[in-house]
């Protein structure tokens, strides 16, 4: 210690802003607002830095006008406090480097920034230490107090977890001894406002807070504050970038639809006519044929080839026209029994087995009948399509409770190859295919009326093993009311 | 025996109603615009017509109104091509409405239903 204090004093006065300046220099290497706040946080608990024992940081909710826990650093135990800033101590290279090149884990899984993060603290509640920093603007040191005068309270009684790591009041009762512990918070000033606060405390060394290690941590803080209000305005930009990307792209997509919808009402009218004529007739010459002449076969390729072409109008049509569904009480299990014989041709042949599981009683659910028909038979046709040598096709229909609410499932599974990861998250996107012939509109319908039906769509692809299709729907407690009592009015 | 009188522009759709009709035991009579079809209405009688929405001349929907003029009770069937009309058949007064499709069931329940036959 040199002679003179006056020389003591700037010394120590050199080493703080020299510090302060290389944990800015820290702050200036990122605008990431996540390791913003992991550097501000380790700059307050580094040993070459400001050297607390932990610190937490909260951030102000504006909309919610709130104050919610987001980060926190420190160690679990003394024990392991011991070990960090030995492993600390050992390590070469100026703070900031040290702190740009923290690693940040993926997931903290600290118990303390876990309990920080379910903090959320009204900022109304004035009583509180963290909303009064807010609202006031202004450093809180919590010193060590023989008394219990000197302590400011959180708000427990409203679910504050704070109270079991810091000094604060829990049922009357201070939840540490306030001899031997302190604890203070700063605010975080952005332009013009506090942003946020950081709370520190010296829980292993139970080294007391002093005005000047407080004084310090304001400076730090304000320069902090400046860097995380800029990662928030950053990471904002770039929500509202992607927001702005995702819109575009739904504006495109519909003035797409717009444009296939008018192609396609002109297209339908002018090939669906002709469609029927080649198709219609083409039934009546199969009813006359006999069945051993090859004709038989030719008019029935005929009959197939216009059914097809009669569903890619439809489907095209469905998929470009807001239809809105006409809803009638319908029971689930005519309605699969009907798709599934709109698709019979296929369980002729014997290569697929069928399993049905329907129950007994089922509530009316209040649906488009002609709707629900049409998803549930794309989804029978796409099973029938991945089974191409054999396999079976599971329907099942279930009733189910959940949170006091009751729900209608229907599960459609095969046992064919499924689906390519790869190729998961688009099958519910219109005019994408994997198959050789069609359209790509079936599942994207198939969606669509779902949802118009406030129901849920599922799938459980096991690869090399089948897909499984689950349906939800939720059931009005006046259609179980009618079930229960046996009487329907349609 | 019912008698069907059908209302199409396209020949080949009128002839295959009218012999997919006949074949079900019913007596049918075509028009191939609204004009021929109001011609026919008072000397053929119909228990029942289907319309087509799409006709050079007097379309589907005025042939209706004109149709209602002289005859309030007789059960119509728009048939078209075009699917967004569908929602809208009630308030042409009409009584059903069906999409054109090769596969005749639904044309053909939809008659027997309004007939009564079902």
């Amino acid at each position: 210690m040199p002679d003179n204090p006056d020389a003591y004093d700037l010394q120590r006065r050199v080493k703080q802003l020299s510090t302060l300046w290389e944990l800015n220099k820290a702050l200036l290497t990122t605008v990431n607002f996540e390791r913003i706040l992991q550097m501000t946080l380790t700059a307050v608990t580094i040993g070459n830095g400001l050297g607390f024992n932990r610190a937490m940081l909260f951030m102000v909710n504006e909309k919610e006008e709130s104050l919610g826990g987001t980060m926190a650093v420190g160690p679990k135990s003394a024990e392991e406090a011991g070990r960090i800033w030995a492993a600390l101590s050992q390590k070469q290279g100026s703070t900031s480097d040290l702190i740009s090149q923290l690693e940040i884990p993926p997931q903290s899984n600290s118990l303390l920034n876990d309990l920080v993060k379910r903090i959320r603290v009204p900022l109304e509640q004035e009583q509180c230490i963290l909303s009064r920093t807010v609202l006031e603007g202004k450093s809180f040191n919590i010193q060590a107090s023989r008394t219990e005068e000197g302590w400011l309270q959180t708000l427990c009684e409203h679910g504050c977890h704070l109270g079991s790591e810091v000094g604060c009041h829990v049922g009357g009762q201070l939840s540490r001894e306030p001899r031997d512990y302190s604890f203070a918070t700063v605010p975080l000033w952005g332009k013009g406002k506090v942003i946020g606060v950081i709370l520190v405390d010296n829980l292993y060394n139970r080294n007391p807070i002093t005005d000047e290690d407080l004084h310090y941590l304001s400076m730090f803080s304000n320069q902090a504050g400046m860097a995380i209000e800029n990662a928030l305005l950053y990471r904002n930009l770039e929500e509202v970038h992607h927001e702005l990307k995702e819109t575009q792209a739904l504006l495109v997509h519909r003035e797409k639809m717009v444009a296939l919808g008018e192609l396609s009402a002109t297209i339908a009218h002018e090939i669906r006519n002709p469609l029927v004529s080649i198709g219609g007739f083409a039934r009546r010459l199969y009813r006359t044929i006999p069945d051993e002449a090859p004709e038989k076969r030719y008019t029935q390729m005929i009959m197939i080839e216009v059914a097809r072409l009669e569903k890619i109008l439809t489907d095209t049509f469905n998929y470009t026209h807001d239809e809105p569904p006409e809803f009638e009480k319908c029971d689930l299990r005519d309605i699969l029994e009907e798709s599934l014989s709109m698709a019979s041709d296929e369980f002729e042949s014997g290569k697929i087995e069928l399993v049905k599981e329907f129950p007994q009683e089922v509530p009316k659910l209040m649906g488009d009948p002609r709707q629900l028909k049409h998803a549930f038979f794309n989804l029978i046709s796409n099973a029938l399509q991945a089974m191409t040598d054999q396999g079976r096709l599971s329907i099942r229909l279930y009733l189910f409770s959940k949170n006091g609410s009751s729900y209608m499932r229907v599960e459609v599974k095969d046992t064919g190859k499924g689906i390519d990861p790869e190729n998961l998250h688009n099958i519910f996107n219109p005019f994408y295919s994997t198959k050789e012939s069609g359209l790509g509109l079936g599942l994207p319908i198939v969606h669509k009326i779902i949802a118009s039906h406030r129901g849920q769509i599922e799938v459980d692809n096991c690869q090399g093993k089948g897909v499984t299709f689950i349906i939800t729907f939720p059931v009005r407690e006046n259609d179980r009311e009618e079930h229960v009592r046996g009487q329907v009015i349609v | 025996m019912n008698k069907i009188l059908v209302v199409d522009d396209e020949e080949g759709i009128r002839t295959l109603y009218k012999e997919e009709l006949e074949d079900e035991g019913f007596i049918v009579e075509a028009a191939k615009n609204g004009e021929e079809a109001i011609e026919k209405l008072r000397l053929f009688q119909p228990d029942l017509i289907t319309l087509d929405i799409k006709m050079p001349g007097m379309g589907g929907i005025e042939t209706l109104k004109q149709i209602r003029e002289q005859q309030r009770k007789v059960p119509i069937i728009l048939c078209s091509a075009y699917g967004e009309y569908k929602q809208d058949f009630t308030t042409w007064a009409s009584d059903a409405y069906v999409v054109k499709c090769a596969d005749l069931t639904e044309f053909k329940s939809t008659i027997r239903r309004l007939l009564g036959q079902l």
